[in-house]
């Protein structure tokens, strides 16, 4: 059926096959802040857009300077709130609030306080400290300090496909409120489309 | 009665107590006390979401997704079916594998291998005594 030749040729092709089956899967450090789209879904890149649009807006609007103005000076005290994704993906928030809590830190403009979970420990370690700890190292109740702002957010999607196109657009929506008065004092977004062909 | 009536109270003041405490500012709704002991116990509850993202995710249509979604269901029906004439099959005598035979579940319908065994039986008898008789 087969001559010699051609059961050489298909001998090889199987070999070939089979040494690329077996073939060690490569892994490469690449930066952070290359673009790497493999499947059009969110991925680190929309992240960090949304983390650099968000830190750089928030510290610049008006709402700093006018707190200082009318508190001579003090920084205002901004606690993180709860964010909704809304969206078609499963996107955590963490990865660019995360980022914006650092530029409060880092610059020292506003003060930030622990939230949700990790307060709740806090408060743990302090009932722990009220048995276990010396009188003099011991930490108070009753002096936390209390936020002026929340900063909440949500994520929104709308996907428009059909076969092989599809445009994804992802919208990321953080605001900050007065806690006293429930005044909004600033709105920061981040759109970003995507066009994508399969 | 007594007691309890008692306990209550002191809860009661135990909430109201720090904002007894706080003095009144000017224009300060005078019925905040009303918001204050609806929103008190709920603060634990409301609080336990700070710092974190709500899932409310929906799924977007997509054709490729949806084609080898109706694919995946097809191919569970069809093995499913597979599961099926293989389980009531003439030929295959069902054997719980939890140590007893579920013969004697109620299934007027259901045929088994010794039933198949007895048809055949009775026709080869059939066809003896009719080959005797002629």
């Amino acid at each position: 059926m087969f001559n010699v030749t051609q059961g050489a040729v298909i001998s090889a092709l199987c070999g070939c096959l089979f040494l690329a089956a077996c073939a060690p899967r490569q892994v490469t450090r690449v930066s952070e802040n290359e673009q790497i789209d493999v499947s059009g879904r969110w991925n680190n890149t929309d992240s960090r857009l949304v983390a650099e649009a968000m830190t750089t807006n928030i510290l610049s609007e008006n709402w700093l300077s006018d707190f200082l103005q009318q508190h001579k000076g003090a920084k205002p005290v901004v606690i993180v709130g709860l964010v909704s994704n809304k969206s078609h993906e499963h996107i955590d928030a963490e990865t660019f609030v995360k980022d914006v809590e650092r530029s409060f830190v880092t610059t020292q403009k506003v003060k930030l306080v622990q939230a949700g979970s990790k307060r709740e420990e806090l408060r743990g370690e302090r009932a722990d400290q009220q048995k276990n700890a010396s009188v003099s190292t011991m930490k108070k109740w009753g002096l936390e300090i209390g936020a002026d702002y929340i900063l909440q957010g949500s994520i929104n999607s709308i996907v428009d496909s059909h076969k092989k196109k599809n445009v994804t657009y992802y919208q990321v929506d953080l605001e900050l409120t007065d806690i006293q008065s429930n005044e909004v004092v600033w709105i920061g977004n981040k759109k970003i489309a995507k066009y994508i062909r399969n | 009665m007594r007691n309890s009536c008692f306990i209550t109270f002191l809860l009661l003041m135990t909430a109201i107590m720090p904002v007894v405490a706080q003095e009144r500012v000017p224009d300060q709704n005078p019925r905040y006390m009303e918001s204050y002991l609806h929103y008190a116990p709920l603060a634990d509850s409301l609080n336990a979401f700070h710092a974190t993202t709500l899932q409310q995710t929906y799924k977007a249509y997509n054709y490729f997704e949806a084609k080898a979604e109706r694919k995946a269901q097809r191919r569970e029906w069809r093995q499913q079916r597979r599961l099926q004439n293989i389980r009531y099959s003439p030929s295959w005598q069902y054997t719980s594998p939890w140590g007893y035979d579920d013969y004697y579940y109620y299934r007027p319908y259901r045929r088994t291998a010794s039933m198949f065994t007895s048809y055949l039986t009775a026709t080869a008898l059939a066809f003896g005594i009719y080959s005797l008789w002629r």
